[in-house]
C-alpha cells in the first residue's frame, strides 16, 4: 500500500470514518502500526486540556441577543407608530372641525332673537343722537 | 459506526428540541446548548485567537450570529454550523487585521508589539493550559501552516471533528479535507524531525 493511502486510512480510522472495505485494507497493511502510533501521539501532544469559555458566556449571549432584538422590535413598530400618529392627527382635525361651528350657530341663533330688540334699541339710539346733535347731517357724517 | 450514527441523530434531535424551546422563550435551553458544545468550539476558537478574552468574545459572537440567523439554519448538524460561523468569523478577522498588523504594532492591551510577544515567555494557549514543551513546539510549527491546513489540523486534533464535518465547515469535499490534513501532518513531520522521532516511539 502506498504511504499516502496508508496515511489517509489511518486518519479516517482515527476519526472513526473508515468503511468496512477500508478497514479490511488497513488490517492487511503491515507497516501501519508505527504510523498509527505517531498519529495518536501527535494528537495527544497537541490536545490542550479542556479549555472552557467564561462561565457566564450563556448569560452574556442571552443579554446580547436581548439587546440586539430591541431595536428590531422598534423598527418593526415604526410603521404602526406612524400610522397611529396620522390617525390621531386626522381625528384631532375632524373633532376640531366638528366642534368649532357650534359657537357660530349659537351666536347666529342668539342674533336672531336679539335682532327684534336691536331694532327698537337702534331707533331709540337714533332719536337720542338726533336730539343731542340737532342737525340730521351730523348723523350722516357719523 | 452505526451506534455513532444513532448517537449523532439523537444529538441532532435534542438540538432541534432545545432550539425550538429557546425560540419559545425558554432561556435555559440556550444555556444547555451553549454548554453542550462549549469545549470543542471554544477549544478551536482559542487556537486562532489572541488570548482568553479574545476567544471569549469570538465564542459569544459565534452564538449570537447563530441564533440571529436561526431561520437560515438548514443543516442538521448544529456543531458543523457553529464551526462554519466560527470559520467565517476568523476569516473576517484575519482579513481585517492583515493591513494594520506589523511586528511593531502593539497587538494587545499590554502594549507589547507582536515580535515581543512571540519572543516572550508566556501567554500562548498551550502555556495557559499547561501544555508541555513538545505540544508548544507543535503549536508553533502549526502556526506556520497555510490557513486551510491549519484549520483542518485544529478542527481534527483539538475539536475532534470528523472529516465529513470538517468538509462541511470548509465547504469542500472530504478528500480535500483529508488531503489538507495529510499536507499539514507531513509539513509538521519535516519541521519537527527530531520531535517526530520521539512521537514515532510513542514516548510522550
Amino acid at each position: 500500500m502506498k504511504t499516502r493511502t496508508l496515511e489517509k486510512l489511518l486518519l479516517l480510522e482515527q476519526s472513526g470514518e473508515l468503511t468496512p472495505r477500508q478497514r479490511r485494507a488497513l488490517a492487511r497493511a503491515a507497516d501501519a502500526e508505527p504510523k498509527r502510533r505517531e498519529l495518536n501521539a501527535l494528537r495527544e501532544a497537541v490536545r490542550s486540556p479542556d479549555v472552557e469559555p467564561d462561565p457566564w458566556a450563556a448569560a452574556k449571549i442571552a443579554a446580547r441577543l436581548h439587546e440586539e432584538r430591541r431595536p428590531v422590535l422598534i423598527r418593526a413598530c415604526k410603521p404602526a407608530l406612524a400610522l397611529a400618529a396620522c390617525l390621531a392627527l386626522v381625528v384631532g382635525i375632524w373633532n376640531f372641525r366638528q366642534t368649532s361651528p357650534a359657537p357660530v350657530v349659537i351666536a347666529m341663533t342668539e342674533m336672531g332673537v336679539w335682532n327684534a330688540q336691536f331694532e327698537e334699541d337702534l331707533v331709540e339710539l337714533e332719536s337720542l343722537i338726533l336730539a343731542i346733535s340737532g342737525d340730521p347731517l351730523d348723523i350722516m357724517e357719523m | 459506526m452505526k451506534s455513532d450514527d444513532r448517537k449523532k441523530n439523537r444529538m441532532e434531535a435534542d438540538d432541534a428540541k432545545l432550539l425550538s424551546a429557546y425560540r419559545k422563550g425558554d432561556a435555559e435551553a440556550l444555556g444547555e446548548l451553549v454548554g453542550k458544545y462549549k469545549r470543542p468550539l471554544f477549544g478551536f476558537i482559542y487556537k486562532f485567537s489572541e488570548g482568553r478574552e479574545d476567544a471569549d468574545e469570538v465564542f459569544q459572537e459565534v452564538w449570537v450570529r447563530a441564533i440571529k440567523n436561526m431561520n437560515r439554519y438548514r443543516q442538521k448538524n448544529l456543531l458543523s454550523w457553529l464551526f462554519r460561523i466560527a470559520h467565517n468569523l476568523m476569516i473576517d478577522r484575519i482579513r481585517r487585521r492583515k493591513p494594520v498588523l506589523s511586528l511593531e504594532t502593539p497587538a494587545h492591551e499590554d502594549g507589547l508589539a507582536l515580535h515581543e510577544r512571540l519572543a516572550g515567555t508566556g501567554l500562548s494557549p498551550a502555556d495557559e493550559t499547561g501544555g508541555h514543551a513538545l505540544g508548544r513546539r507543535i503549536e508553533e510549527a502549526a502556526d506556520e501552516l497555510p490557513p486551510e491546513q491549519r484549520e483542518v489540523f485544529w478542527l481534527r486534533m483539538q475539536s475532534g471533528l470528523s472529516f465529513k464535518e470538517i468538509a462541511k465547515v470548509q465547504k469542500c469535499s472530504i478528500n480535500t479535507a483529508l488531503a489538507r490534513m495529510q499536507y499539514a501532518v507531513s509539513k509538521l513531520r519535516k519541521e519537527l524531525a527530531a520531535e517526530y522521532h520521539e512521537l514515532q516511539e510513542g514516548g510522550i
